[in-house]
């Protein structure tokens, strides 16, 4: 509690700072005042505003989503007694919209936590603050705390959406760079045709090819399972195979290209010799929109791979979202998508942060500013 | 030589999995593994009756008695009861043993198991405020059971509310919701008409006299309430812990659960994994011979044979044959030498099973007064037109007669049955109830009992001759002008796409018997035609349709609730369920039928005859119904490395998922030690 009254009073602190910094009032000739007045600055402030907004948007359309689902498809899948009738279908959707609003926003409310029978009626015992109630979940499992479900979901999907990644980078880019540099041989033309044959065949197809391979020639455990590593190897195995090759193919695509601009004839020109033109100069600016994809695809880790993880029995966020929609589990399913939408807009959020760093010939102000300066 | 620097970080991550794996392994354990389909929803008793949760709460919490080898019932938590009656009413008393101890997920000791613990339970699953799936059959039995329920519910809503609902949604014409308001709006009434329906546990039958004597009282006396307390709606809760943890949270984890079972939850992590570990204070632990169990999730795609290639490299333990397992069954079923059949499996270790707890039966059904025609592809005439052939008998039997059910099996009639209650259900002293059914036809029919159970293995209703000889009897009898036939039957029914051709090519060879056509030479439909109902064309259609009524024929489902006859047959009753579903207002002869079964509670031979004297009436006289078939075999062929007939047996009940009394095997079982452990077996069925 009191650190998160700690936080709202550094937040509101600090945006007085910026606005009496804008205006001239504080930090007139010091660095920090350059810092805040800077164009940098004043983006990542705009952007952050508009990923809230974009958030807000989100998180309404999908309340609204749900609710405009057929009354039927609850009622046919409902017994008398199920509580989540009156919560859902009974109360004008407005004062629900607004009840929602209350949960989600971020300042710490009084949740009961746990309740029991007194005279027949349910009395709650115990009340505990939250900041954010996402609420229980009703079918999948039942009276669970959303959030505690996304966590540990979430949690497995990253641990082996982050070690395959890893894995994808490592093969990747170095099987990329290999090729690259040995064009035309028989390892790049094989992977020229893998790369097309894995993108035209629909995942599943894949994914069960893989599946039965790994049954029929090996007693390889193809069940994931947290507690056993053996489990790993499959589902590990097919997603860096797949996602491996599209890195390399396109690890290779940047660097010829960047092969043929201008720098590299007149550093050739120059006499610099063949290596350290391709490791210097090449590799660096051909990685340079590569790279700041990796952040990116870390933090959506989180969201989990609907397909690998329906094959191979992982019980992360994705194959978890398909089931709760099944289940027509409302509270996880609004749970689950707000949370991927608040990860996805970070991800964005920092991955063009990370390109303006990187890349100098990005510019964030406007050609005016640029003018001016 | 940079860029092969990945390759051998790789290795080492590799490296790194396989020692983790190879370090952690059980020692000295006796563990038990298998696969497991649908994920636990949740272990709070009090509210679910979903088959996933219950299959693992029966290993963790025992109620008043279970179920030996033999399937007799004998005492757990009970030490021994005696039942008597008092004003027509049954009151059981039950003496508890006084050394049963609640664990919690540690393994220590919680608290005694009292008297009390089970009207706890009872308090909360009797009660609408705790949104309960799991009321009905505790409130059925008990005396105000039911009517202590609905008082609950009735005040969480308003009357003049609900009746103006009802009307605006009448006039919306919003079916599903309407159904929703118009159940609440029966049982305000009916409450209001008895005055029975109080807010008070008090009223309910149940007692705790003392600490260890519990007294149930019952509205009238009930032979199966022994049966009847196997089940999950009858286990105990405490009361102190439920306050501590709050009842939303009870069962929702490992530590939120108490157990006073064989085994306690060990890991639970959901879509993956359940463990059980064996429960040191348990009170009949010299019983217990698996000390590990682990359940993982199985993988939702895969091929026949799936579940034997993990048998046989060690990953489980058990499996069940599958027949599209060309392999497997070359191997279990059919043995070297090709001369096993799915009776007399004649691989090791191979055994066949009953499979238990699913006796889910399904039947034809019609009709006798539609109503409404929303969904449907026939004018309103024609509709009256098939109400009045239907109610007709003699058109009904025909029916029965010329509908050939083997249409619906793919030349397996394994499944199919003849009888509205289903073979193996439930025995008297090692004599099926079935039997009683077949003898029943046998006397009517005039013919001997061998010969009437050859024509049930067959098929005892279709007869090509009686019924076109019933048909022409009804034609006459609703004496039809010439223009008006013929008689339209409509069809409604929707499983999936790939069902409708299925469905209609059945109904067209249906529509030739009916008509007296052969199955190769053009027809003319002129006497009675079925037809398949095209306005019903997703499952959301027909879950409408099908809650108005809205068919001539369709086919039903019924879960059996307890271990008695009635549990099938009193829904034909005029109360009955699955009379809302055939609108038969000649009930008078089933109802009085059922009151004289009822009467007979001691005597069993009595009351199944008479049952089986119902059945026969409902089937054969009567045919109001066509049964069809079981949605499971009941049988099934198992491998297993566990010792054969060392289990709980019982067809109903928590009985049969518990893990108590198995044990693993030291060796191989040879089909010859097997049909020994059977023998074994029956003669000590015999003598207990």
């Amino acid at each position: 509690m009191i650190i998160y009254y700690l936080i709202v009073f550094i937040l509101i602190i600090t945006s007085v700072i910026i606005i009496l910094t804008n205006h001239h009032i504080i930090f007139k000739n010091s660095r920090i005042g350059f810092i805040i007045r800077s164009k940098t600055f004043k983006y990542i402030i705009k952007r952050l505003l508009f990923s809230l907004f974009t958030l807000f948007l989100v998180i309404t359309a999908v309340f609204f989503l749900i609710r405009i689902m057929p009354k039927e498809y609850f009622y046919t899948h409902l017994e008398l007694n199920d509580n989540n009738h009156n919560v859902l279908l009974d109360d004008n959707i407005f004062k629900q919209l607004l009840d929602f609003y209350y949960n989600i926003l971020p300042f710490p409310k009084k949740v009961c936590t746990s309740s029991h029978l007194e005279d027949g009626v349910m009395t709650c015992s115990t009340y505990e603050y939250k900041i954010i109630n996402l609420g229980y979940s009703i079918t999948y499992i039942k009276n669970v705390s959303v959030w505690s479900i996304i966590k540990e979901k979430c949690g497995t999907s990253f641990f082996i959406g982050s070690i395959s990644y890893i894995l994808q980078c490592l093969i990747g880019y170095s099987l990329g760079v290999f090729i690259a540099r040995k064009e035309n041989k028989f390892l790049d033309k094989a992977i020229n045709y893998s790369y097309l044959a894995l993108t035209s065949l629909p995942s599943v197809i894949y994914f069960y090819a893989i599946l039965l391979f790994f049954m029929s020639f090996s007693n390889l455990p193809v069940s994931f399972d947290i507690d056993n590593p053996l489990t790993y190897i499959v589902p590990l195995f097919s997603i860096t195979l797949s996602s491996s090759l599209v890195i390399a193919y396109w690890v290779k695509k940047y660097l010829l290209i960047e092969a043929d601009s201008d720098y590299v004839k007149f550093a050739m020109s120059k006499g610099l010799d063949e290596k350290t033109i391709f490791y210097k100069h090449i590799l660096r600016n051909a990685l340079t929109p590569l790279i700041r994809t990796i952040p990116t695809s870390l933090v959506l880790c989180f969201s989990g791979f609907y397909l690998l993880e329906a094959t191979f029995n992982i019980p992360g966020a994705g194959y978890t979202l398909v089931n709760a929609i099944n289940l027509q589990d409302v509270y996880l399913v609004q749970g689950l998508i707000i949370f991927f939408s608040f990860l996805s807009i970070l991800a964005y959020f920092i991955g063009d942060l990370i390109t303006f760093f990187l890349d100098k010939r990005v510019n964030l102000g406007k050609e005016r500013d640029y003018e001016r300066e | 030589m940079k860029k092969f620097l990945s390759f051998p970080l790789l290795l080492l991550i590799v490296f790194s999995f396989c020692c983790a794996c190879s370090c952690s392994k059980d020692d000295n354990l006796i563990v038990y593994r298998n696969y497991y389909d649908q994920d636990v929803t949740t272990f709070n008793y009090m509210i679910t009756n979903e088959y996933q949760d219950i299959i693992h709460i029966a290993n963790f919490v025992d109620g008043l008695v279970e179920n030996d080898k033999y399937g007799n019932i004998v005492p757990s938590i009970a030490n021994s009861w005696e039942d008597e009656i008092v004003d027509g009413k049954q009151i059981w008393t039950f003496y508890l043993k006084d050394n049963v101890y609640w664990s919690d997920y540690n393994g220590d000791k919680y608290a005694l198991v009292t008297a009390h613990d089970f009207v706890t339970s009872l308090k909360y699953s009797l009660n609408y405020n705790s949104k309960s799936n799991n009321y009905n059959l505790a409130g059925s039995l008990l005396e105000n059971g039911l009517n202590y329920y609905h008082a609950t519910l009735i005040n969480n809503f308003d009357y003049a509310e609900v009746t103006s609902t009802i009307e605006r949604l009448r006039s919306e014409d919003n079916v599903s919701e309407l159904s929703y308001y118009e159940n609440i709006k029966n049982i305000f009434d009916s409450c209001l008409a008895s005055g029975q329906c109080i807010d008070d546990f008090s009223i309910v039958g149940i007692k705790a006299l003392d600490d260890f004597t519990l007294q149930f009282t019952l509205t009238k006396p009930i032979p199966y309430f022994l049966s009847a307390l196997t089940y999950y709606s009858f286990l105990p809760a405490n009361d102190r812990f439920i306050e501590e943890i709050g009842f939303n949270n009870f069962g929702t984890s490992e530590k939120t659960l108490l157990y006073n079972g064989a085994y306690l939850l060990d890991t639970y992590s959901h879509n993956s994994r359940i463990e059980y570990i064996k429960n040191h204070n348990y009170w009949d632990k010299d019983n217990v011979f698996i000390d590990k169990l682990v359940f993982t999730k199985s993988i939702a795609f895969h091929s026949a044979g799936y579940t034997r290639i993990a048998y046989e490299s060690g990953n489980i333990d058990e499996f069940v044959v599958n027949s599209l397992d060309e392999k497997g069954w070359n191997k279990y079923v059919l043995g070297s030498d090709a001369t096993g059949d799915e009776n007399n499996p004649k691989g090791n270790n191979t055994y066949v099973s009953n499979k238990v707890n699913n006796f889910t039966t399904y039947y034809l059904i019609f009709n006798q007064n539609r109503t409404h025609y929303n969904y449907s592809i026939l004018t309103k005439e024609e509709n009256l037109l098939a109400n009045k052939a239907l109610q007709n008998v003699s058109f009904r039997r025909a029916l029965t007669h010329l509908l050939n059910r083997s249409y619906y099996f793919n030349n397996d009639l394994n499944l199919m049955i003849s009888s509205i209650v289903p073979e193996g259900f439930i025995n008297l002293d090692d004599k099926d109830y079935y039997e009683y059914f077949v003898e029943e036809y046998s006397m009517k029919n005039g013919i001997s009992y061998e010969e009437a159970s050859l024509k049930f293995s067959l098929d005892p209703l279709y007869e090509y001759d009686l019924g076109q000889y019933y048909l022409n009897i009804a034609l006459e009898e609703l004496n039809l002008n010439e223009n008006s036939l013929p008689i339209k039957i409509e069809y409604t029914y929707y499983y999936d796409e790939n069902y409708i051709n299925y469905d209609k090519s059945r109904i067209d060879k249906w529509n030739r018997a009916l008509n007296g056509c052969n199955n190769t030479d053009p027809c003319t439909y002129d006497k009675v035609m079925i037809v398949y109902n095209d306005a019903v064309n997703s499952i959301n259609d027909f879950n409408i349709a099908f809650m108005n009524k809205e068919y001539n024929a369709t086919i039903i489902g019924l879960y059996p609730d307890y271990n008695d006859p009635t549990t099938y047959l009193s829904s034909f009753s005029s109360y009955g369920e699955l009379n809302s579903y055939i609108n038969n207002n000649n009930t008078t002869k089933i109802d009085s039928y059922l009151d004289s079964i009822n009467n007979h509670y001691d005597n069993l031979v009595e009351r199944y005859k008479l049952c089986a004297q119902l059945e026969y009436y409902l089937i054969f006289e009567q045919s109001l119904v066509i049964p069809l078939a079981l949605k499971y075999s009941n049988k099934q062929i198992v491998v297993s490395n566990l010792v054969p007939f060392e289990r709980m047996t019982a067809s109903y009940g928590l009985s049969p998922f518990k893990y108590k009394y198995r044990k693993k095997r030291t060796k191989d079982y040879t089909q010859e030690e097997i049909a020994t452990l059977k023998q074994k077996y029956i003669e000590g069925k015999s003598s207990s």
